[in-house]
């Protein structure tokens, strides 16, 4: 569902996509790179393993993470929190009825990301002399998933732990574990006895993607496998615990 | 109740509410960890080889965590005490502690307890953090800036390696660092931790603005960073240089172009709008005759 309001938050990236890249709009120098490795530097760092390349979201660069989980972050936990006590005499299934906003929030992260990428991309364009092509397509299309998938991790993460602990708890320890994530992934290859291993590297939401964006690997397609693995951990659990929570009893935010 | 019985009161509040706990617990965590990295990297090293322990503290940039921290310090200052001026209107509890406290004890007590919550966080680990190191690392003359009396030693102190035209050069406060390590470290510590507590003062007059959504008061005091930091990309345009980021003024570091004025005149406006905000609330709640709910 799908109000003025939300619509509102969705657009709100754009002008402050634009913001934030004033300082390279306005400069007059021209780029040569081509327009996907302009999207890759601007939001990726890369990680060396051995002779493979992974790329991971830089700490710099999380802005609009953070802007998503500012804006949606407590849309569940509102709901449940002040309508909870309504809405669960009518809804027989509370499991369905989070995997629906569970779904939601994914619709609205992809919407958000789709905006975001398309800023950029017009950004770049006016600053590149070169084309569009089906290698950029591509890139946008990985990017574009991987943001999705992450933006709504995190916001459902923290509409979970807001439920239980207080939303600028949740804001906070989720914010925490993904610094700590990019962290780990910027420094894999100094970690004794794991470092050279990049299947373990996989495993970390923030640096899932492999730099080989040109031809499916098998640690693409594994990449991709285990964001999907990841959210629906996520769902299931969460599903979990807000069927078993007392909403006669929470108001967490004010414990 | 007078104004010290109520911050007692405020206090003992905070001392036991989770958002004090886990932002404590944080920079705790932090000052831990630091140390037991430099342990683990330390095993098997001789020990004319070991940095100082007075270069090992986690106030110093060169630490392997240190950029986490600074990641985590705009949204770790807000914590102790800031939100409780929303949470009380929330509970609807704000009548009976003015009618207990009076309204101005109650701002006012507020706004100390908060500057007390942001400095506690930040002293209390870093100085468990000194403790540890002192007992177990070695007080040598092994620096970051290179061996005592070396070129690259005397090179990072008077600021001679800096290539940039800036407002000033060499480590702030030299002769106290040449005087002894240690108290340079503590100084840097409670300034570090008077600082995270203006701030902290901040947040919580500007949360008198915010009705709902407590995570917007988030968000002002990482702008602040986030503009000092643009502000610093900027200033490389000028003639002279000079260092608009926050935290390389209340940290150890050797970064150039610091303009102690312009730290100095930034607390004081933070601390200025924390009083005013204050005052205006309480005034304003008075001329208006009503308890603010």
């Amino acid at each position: 569902m799908i109000n003025k309001k939300i619509v509102i938050k969705l657009v709100s990236i754009v002008p402050i996509t634009i913001l934030y890249m004033m300082f390279f709009i306005t400069s007059s120098t021209v780029a040569h790179l081509p327009l996907n490795e302009m999207l890759l530097n601007e939001i990726f760092g890369q990680v060396s393993i051995g002779d493979e390349k992974a790329i991971v979201l830089v700490i710099e660069n999380i802005y609009y993470i953070i802007i998503f989980n500012l804006l949606f972050g407590t849309a569940i936990y509102h709901l449940i929190n002040e309508k909870g006590i309504y809405l669960f005499i009518r809804i027989k299934d509370r499991k369905r009825w989070f995997y629906k906003q569970t779904f939601n929030m994914l619709g609205c992260s992809a919407l958000y990301s789709g905006f975001f990428l398309t800023t950029l991309t017009i950004i770049f364009m006016l600053k590149t002399n070169t084309g569009f092509n089906l290698l950029t397509i591509q890139t946008l299309f990985i990017l574009w998933y991987f943001i999705s998938m992450v933006l709504s991790m995190s916001t459902i993460a923290i509409n979970l732990i807001a439920i239980r602990y207080g939303s600028n708890i949740g804001f906070l320890l989720v914010y925490l574990f993904m610094i700590l994530q990019l962290y780990l992934s910027l420094k894999f290859d100094e970690i004794p006895i794991i470092g050279d291993n990049r299947y373990l590297l996989m495993l970390n939401p923030m640096a899932v993607i492999t730099i080989g964006l040109s031809s499916y690997t098998f640690l693409n397609i594994l990449a991709f496998i285990n964001l999907i693995f990841l959210f629906g951990c996520l769902v299931w659990w969460g599903g979990q615990y807000v069927n078993k929570i007392d909403i006669g009893l929470s108001n967490s935010e004010t414990r | 109740m007078g104004l010290i019985h109520a911050t007692r009161m405020q206090i003992s509040l905070m001392l036991n509410q989770l958002n004090f706990k886990l932002s404590f617990t944080i920079v705790m965590i932090y000052a831990l960890l630091t140390y037991f990295i430099h342990l683990i990297s330390y095993i098997n090293i001789d020990v004319s080889v070991m940095l100082s322990s007075d270069a090992l503290f986690i106030g110093n940039e060169d630490n392997p965590l240190f950029n986490l921290f600074i990641k985590v310090f705009p949204f770790i200052v807000v914590f102790p005490f800031a939100f409780s001026n929303i949470l009380d209107r929330e509970v609807n509890i704000l009548p009976l502690l003015c009618t207990r406290m009076t309204k101005s004890h109650y701002y006012w007590s507020k706004l100390i307890t908060s500057f007390i919550g942001g400095f506690l966080i930040i002293l209390i680990p870093f100085l468990i953090n000194l403790l540890l190191l002192k007992i177990t690392f070695p007080n040598n003359n092994n620096s970051h800036f290179g061996p005592y009396n070396s070129l690259t030693y005397i090179q990072d102190l008077t600021g001679s390696n800096v290539y940039v035209s800036t407002v000033s050069t060499g480590l702030p406060f030299l002769k106290l660092y040449l005087y002894s390590p240690l108290l340079y470290n503590l100084f840097f510590t409670i300034m570090l931790a008077l600082f995270a507590g203006i701030l902290s003062m901040f947040a919580l007059s500007f949360s008198l603005w915010i009705k709902k959504y407590k995570v917007i008061l988030l968000i002002p005091i990482f702008l602040l960073f986030y503009l000092s930091d643009i502000a610093d990309h900027l200033s490389y345009n000028l003639k002279y240089y000079i260092n608009f980021r926050l935290l390389d003024y209340v940290t150890i570091n050797t970064s150039f172009g610091k303009l102690p004025w312009f730290f100095i005149a930034f607390c004081l406006s933070l601390l200025i709008f924390s009083v005013l905000r204050i005052w205006i609330a309480i005034r304003l709640d008075m001329s208006k005759g009503r308890i603010p709910l």
